[in-house]
């Protein structure tokens, strides 16, 4: 009897499958032009994100050339434990989540209020030139952008220090006081990347349907009003989607950036998980101890995307899956 | 009329989810291939008509299109029509990082060059290089018969030779240098010791040398995280080592590492009071490692330590701004640790990979370097005829002199940009002493090696080879041989944490007393006495 019951159980779940093979069939044919088009992007991924996933086994292995990745041997979390005993790690992992978490707070909403105050400027040309000039810093490469900063702000004869002498004050060396490492990564990002960043939001401002706004002026609505009953819940979709994207990234603080604009007098507040894994990791050839420390940062972004994202659900927000 | 079917979101999922999962099966599946290799017994057999093909990895500056249009490249190709030459052109800038990479993608050429004091230990400890003592015996006389026997010691394991050449001058090449014109302008002569050296620094920074009215020039710029400071460091009997590799003097009948004697307090004591008293650039410490001589070159530093021959260099680029630049060269300043300055020792050299199918011609092709009538054809600076005055009827190659160069005026610098590639190139060539500037060998008959000396000593200003003496006289080696095996994993957390310290100290951001108490107990929780006995074992 119970037999028959789990055969019929078997039986009605093959028949689904089935079914939603044939379904699932009919659909790709439906749609084959565009599955077609996915077919290169998936193989890019394939060969380029998702194969080089597999050497994240190195992590729980003592990875020897010789051996290879399958065959070295298993060394369970021994490199997660080494992580988390090195006081370097520590503090590496403190000055990332400090540099994330004021990243997020800062450069992600300003690319928001940037578009919005673009989008109020009325006289075209003054628009452009705006946009051109904020636009600009973010085709600078890092290292272009870092040197700019060693200029402006050297204690000797930098721009920054001259004013601040000529104001009487002392001059300050800004890259040797670990106090002001993080407050400026977060302002030269803001400086580079805000302009560039504002242009999704400024294309889908420029997709809001204008009927909206001439409804909200025809009911007494004022230009501070349609930014924030038209303007803003027009963006809400893209922010919402950024935010989570962005958050997925959230220990990504930007190895370029950081690296150019450290030294070894602000590591106290400027050595990050990227840093630290190219030191020991390429430098000193360390690959499955730093492998560790690169997939602790993979889950933590994984993480984040998912609680975000039933997060956006929750206030009934589109999230990403 | 018929129904438009949706691809949802949720079926899209489960087909990446299915396709993923596939292929994460599919690659666990497949092991890696091992890679073909050799017991270095060369017993390969060439099928009939084709032809040997060896890998060669070297650095260098220009590119590999430079290095393949070289004439050294093509003399080479020519010697040997039996072997196909793959050229592997590796940057000078990035071979810090793209080593290791090598390394542990088992990517590597038959010859590959490489770091002995960094990435030796780490192709022993894969197991992936062959021994080369018995090769160079048969293959290697050239080599042996000018290489310093102290040269092998970073490449020795367990009394076996792993190296099949070495940068056979050891790059001693570094020494103080000073703007003569300003020390004769504030009355000062070369500092002797090292309080006439802080006097001097301050002077600099302090007593308008320039005499422009402004408070615009400094003593020294200290390069980043004050590793490449040893000058001073030695007059407290101490020295953190080029590229804070460390540096390990014999004490007690024991070695042991500097960075952890009283004398390293003492010298960042001195230097802190310099510091404090404005002899140092501001932009110390701070600024990118590349930018190291600018102050210098800009007329705002008065003192530099660097490279010997690149005195006569800085004075044509100081002149430049400040046309009566005079720069002297200057002992290292004596304390009461003694005096010195650090020689890099023997870091470059060349391994064979168990990989490589043709080891003998592997060292030949080395060896051949080595033969006097080559080495003659090939170790001037420049591109041969070109910015050399090519071979004499000798067959010995010629370099113009400082003075024919500046008598070409224009047509000199077209030839530098004709060739600029090229010129800036010595990848492969380096190991034969082209950077410390064209050295004849021990092995070179009696008048070729006069035709080399004359030509060096017609290549350089009277200042520069002063300095080149300086530079040798005051010569300290580090004395530990090569790196053990706990160096791996604790030297990058001692390195971070010991630059950090001597950069906080000088700048004066922490208390010297605590910085050095906290450092000390660092250095013995994390490896330092493990690494110390291991030192102590080779």
């Amino acid at each position: 009897m119970a037999t028959s019951a789990v055969s019929k159980t078997l039986q009605g779940a093959s028949g689904q499958w089935k079914r939603y093979l044939a379904q699932l069939l009919i659909t790709v044919w439906t749609h084959r032009y565009l599955y077609l088009m996915l077919v290169l992007p998936f193989i890019f991924f394939i060969i380029f994100r998702f194969y080089p996933m597999v050497g994240n086994i190195i992590a729980f292995k003592k990875y020897q050339l010789m051996h290879g990745i399958w065959g070295s041997p298993w060394v369970g979390l021994k490199h997660f434990r080494s992580l988390f005993d090195d006081p370097a790690f520590l503090r590496v992992l403190r000055n990332t989540l400090s540099i994330a978490a004021l990243k997020l707070l800062v450069t992600f909403p300003a690319p928001i209020v940037l578009a919005l105050f673009i989008n109020e400027i009325r006289h075209m040309v003054y628009k452009r030139f705006v946009q051109t000039i904020v636009y600009v810093p973010h085709f600078l490469s890092w290292v272009i952008y870092g040197a700019i900063l060693y200029i402006m702000l050297s204690p000797a004869n930098g721009l920054i220090n001259n004013v601040i002498a000529s104001l009487g004050m002392e001059k300050i060396a800004f890259f040797q006081k670990p106090i002001l490492f993080q407050p400026i990564v977060i302002i030269s990002s803001l400086l580079k990347e805000t302009g560039w960043a504002a242009i999704i939001y400024l294309a889908t401002i420029s997709t809001i349907d204008l009927t909206l706004y001439e409804a909200a002026i025809i009911d007494g609505a004022n230009r501070w009003q349609l930014m924030r009953y038209v303007t803003l819940p027009g963006l809400a979709m893209t922010i919402v989607t950024l935010f989570i994207l962005q958050i997925g990234f959230f220990l990504n603080v930007g190895f370029e950036q950081i690296f150019i604009l450290q030294n070894s007098m602000v590591l106290t507040t400027g050595d990050v998980i990227e840093t630290f894994i190219y030191r020991v990791g390429i430098r000193q050839a360390r690959f499955d101890f730093t492998t560790a420390a690169g997939l602790f940062n993979g889950l933590v972004g994984m993480v984040l995307v998912l609680m975000a994202d039933r997060l956006a659900k929750r206030m009934d927000l589109p999230g990403i899956f | 009329m018929s129904e438009q079917r949706t691809f949802t979101r949720r079926q899209a999922l489960k087909l990446m989810g299915v396709g993923t999962l596939g292929t994460y099966l599919a690659a666990c599946a497949s092991p890696a291939a091992p890679a073909a290799t050799t017991d270095g017994s060369g017993d390969a057999e060439m099928p009939a008509g084709e032809k040997k093909t060896i890998s060669i990895s070297h650095i260098g500056g220009g590119s590999l299109e430079a290095s393949e249009k070289s004439q050294r490249m093509q003399l080479l190709r020519a010697n040997f029509p039996d072997i196909e030459i793959e050229n592997r052109w590796v940057s000078y800038g990035g071979y810090l990082d793209k080593i290791p990479v090598q390394i542990a993608s088992g990517d590597l050429a038959d010859l590959q060059f490489c770091n002995a004091f960094n990435d030796i230990p780490l192709m022993m400890e894969n197991e992936i290089i062959i021994e080369t003592g018995p090769l160079l015996e048969e293959y290697g006389q050239n080599i042996v018969a000018v290489t310093p026997a102290k040269a092998w010691d970073s490449t020795i394991y367990d009394g076996k030779q792993y190296a099949v050449t070495h940068n056979i001058y050891d790059l001693n090449i570094w020494c103080s240098q000073y703007r003569g014109d300003w020390l004769d302008k504030l009355g000062l002569g070369v500092p002797e010791t090292i309080d006439e050296y802080g006097e001097v620094l301050r002077a600099f920074s302090n007593s308008d040398p320039d005499g422009n009215g402004k408070k615009d020039t400094w003593g020294r710029l200290l390069y980043n995280s004050v590793r490449f400071d040893d000058d001073f460091f030695h007059a407290f009997g101490v020295a953190v080592g080029h590229h804070l590799n460390g540096f390990w003097r014999e004490r007690d009948g024991q070695l042991a590492l500097d960075w952890v004697q009283p004398g390293m307090k003492d010298a960042l004591a001195w230097m802190s009071d310099v510091w404090a008293d404005g002899g140092f650039h501001p932009d110390s410490i701070s600024i990118p490692l590349g930018q190291k001589d600018n102050a210098f070159h800009a007329s705002f530093a008065g003192n530099v330590y660097t490279s010997w021959n690149s005195i006569d260099f800085a004075q044509d680029k100081i002149r430049t701004v400040d046309p009566d630049a005079v720069i002297v060269a200057g002992p290292a300043p004596a304390g009461p640790g003694g005096r010195g300055y650090t020689g890099e020792g023997w870091p470059w050299c060349f391994v064979i990979p168990i990989t490589a199918q043709w080891p003998e011609d592997c060292v030949r092709i080395i060896d051949w370097f080595f033969t006097p009538d080559i080495a003659a054809q090939i170790m001037c600076e420049g591109v041969l005829g070109v910015t050399n005055k090519g071979l004499n009827e000798n067959g010995w190659c010629v370099e113009y002199t400082p003075e024919e160069k500046a008598a070409m005026g224009d047509e000199w610098a077209n030839k530098q940009n004709e060739v600029q590639d090229i010129s800036v190139f010595w990848g492969l060539w380096l190991t034969i002493g082209t950077l410390g500037g064209v050295q004849p060998f021990p092995t070179f008959p009696p008048d070729m090696k006069k035709h080399f000396e004359d030509m060096l000593a017609a290549k350089y200003s009277e200042n520069a080879l002063a300095a080149k003496d300086l530079s040798q006289e005051y010569l300290l080696l580090t004395e530990k041989a090569r790196p053990v095996a706990a160096e791996k994993e604790f030297w990058p957390g001692l390195q971070t944490r010991f630059g950090e310290f001597i950069s906080q100290a000088v700048a004066g951001a922490i208390d010297l007393d605590q910085g050095w108490s906290e450092w000390l107990d660092f250095f013995e929780k994390n490896g330092g006495p493990l690494i110390t006995e291991q030192v102590n074992q080779i």
